[in-house]
């Protein structure tokens, strides 16, 4: 048994957020939901439409007992942000909001500026504030001084699962931080999943790397492994990185029998 | 009258509520919420809101999204 979560004030034993985007149908997200052993989940506000259909995605996950993480996505800055944690706190009855600001359509890359002016103003409000920022070290700062829940940052842009490009500042986020850090973007297997978690990440979040794979809910599957092994290996304690080699068996005493 | 809903002109009869405007459409009160003129209106107040000539409103819902 691992230690649990604590995330926005509620405890999870589970080490995963899951994205709810691009699955192929509501019925395959809540299943890789429970495949996964996910217990929260993200999703994003969209103007209502022709397509609209009442409670598609959200029943099925709160009949899981997933805690809904709603995300700002869309939002081109801080007002737009606001305005859509506004939105989804009336539609959901949760202060939970995950700001996603990110201008740049082609490597959604979010805008720290904006971002910090949107988290300013919804801590201020009551907010549970988790932003989406890229890996650096002293925004995160910044924000933690803000009162926000945890910070997000990227280990490579959004669904291009390219894995932790931003390693080395990831390792600079977690040993200075305060407050949670969910590796979020990028993840692209079980293995980054696993290595975000065996260096100290609390969490980690992922949408494409299960959504887009084969089999989606198998491949959830492996990502619950994947958590579980990434936590079990941080509190056990990695063995120290060597330059050179240590000898596990005693080679020198059998080579000296030999030779007589 | 008409109204602006979600970018689009639309025919409402005279003092419709926001409620019945809703329900007329499928929208459920849980995973959604309702502005007029960039102002949330609180669900609580559905009922007693009145729909008025030319009034932009904006209905939102939570989708899929990472």
């Amino acid at each position: 048994m691992t230690e649990k979560l604590v995330l926005g004030g509620k405890e999870f034993t589970n080490r995963l957020i899951i994205g709810t985007g691009k699955y192929a149908s509501a019925q395959q997200l809540a299943e890789a939901c429970k495949a996964s052993g996910a217990q929260i989940a993200t999703m994003a506000v969209k103007r209502v439409d022709a397509e609209y259909h009442s409670d598609e995605i959200v029943k099925p996950l709160k009949d899981l007992g997933i805690t809904f993480m709603p995300n700002t996505s869309g939002a081109k800055n801080a007002k737009e942000a606001v305005f859509a944690a506004r939105l989804s706190r009336e539609a959901l009855g949760t202060d939970w909001i995950k700001v996603e600001i990110h201008p740049d359509v082609r490597y959604l890359l979010p805008d720290p500026v904006e971002t910090f002016e949107a988290c300013k103003t919804l801590c201020a409000e009551g907010f549970k504030v988790f932003p989406y920022i890229n890996a650096d070290p002293v925004l995160c700062k910044r924000l933690e001084e803000l009162g926000v829940q945890a910070v997000m940052p990227l280990g490579s842009p959004i669904g291009s699962a390219k894995g932790l490009e931003t390693l080395a500042m990831l390792k600079i986020i977690i040993a200075q931080s305060h407050v949670p850090v969910v590796v979020d973007a990028g993840i692209g297997s079980p293995s980054e999943c696993a290595l975000a978690l065996e260096l100290g990440a609390d969490a980690v979040m992922a949408n494409t790397a299960i959504a887009a794979a084969g089999d989606p809910v198998a491949m959830a599957a492996a990502f619950k492994l994947a958590q579980d092994a990434g936590r079990r290996a941080y509190e056990a304690g990695l063995a120290a990185v060597n330059e050179t080699a240590r000898p596990t068996s005693p080679m020198e005493a059998f080579l000296k029998e030999a030779m007589k | 009258m008409q109204i602006i809903y979600n970018h689009e002109t639309v025919e409402v009869p005279e003092g419709q509520t926001l409620k019945d405007f809703l329900a007329a459409r499928g929208v459920a009160t849980y995973g959604c919420a309702a502005a007029c003129n960039e102002e949330i209106i609180p669900k609580t107040m559905w009922e007693s809101f009145t729909l008025k000539e030319g009034m932009k409103l904006d209905v939102f819902s939570l989708v899929a999204g990472g």
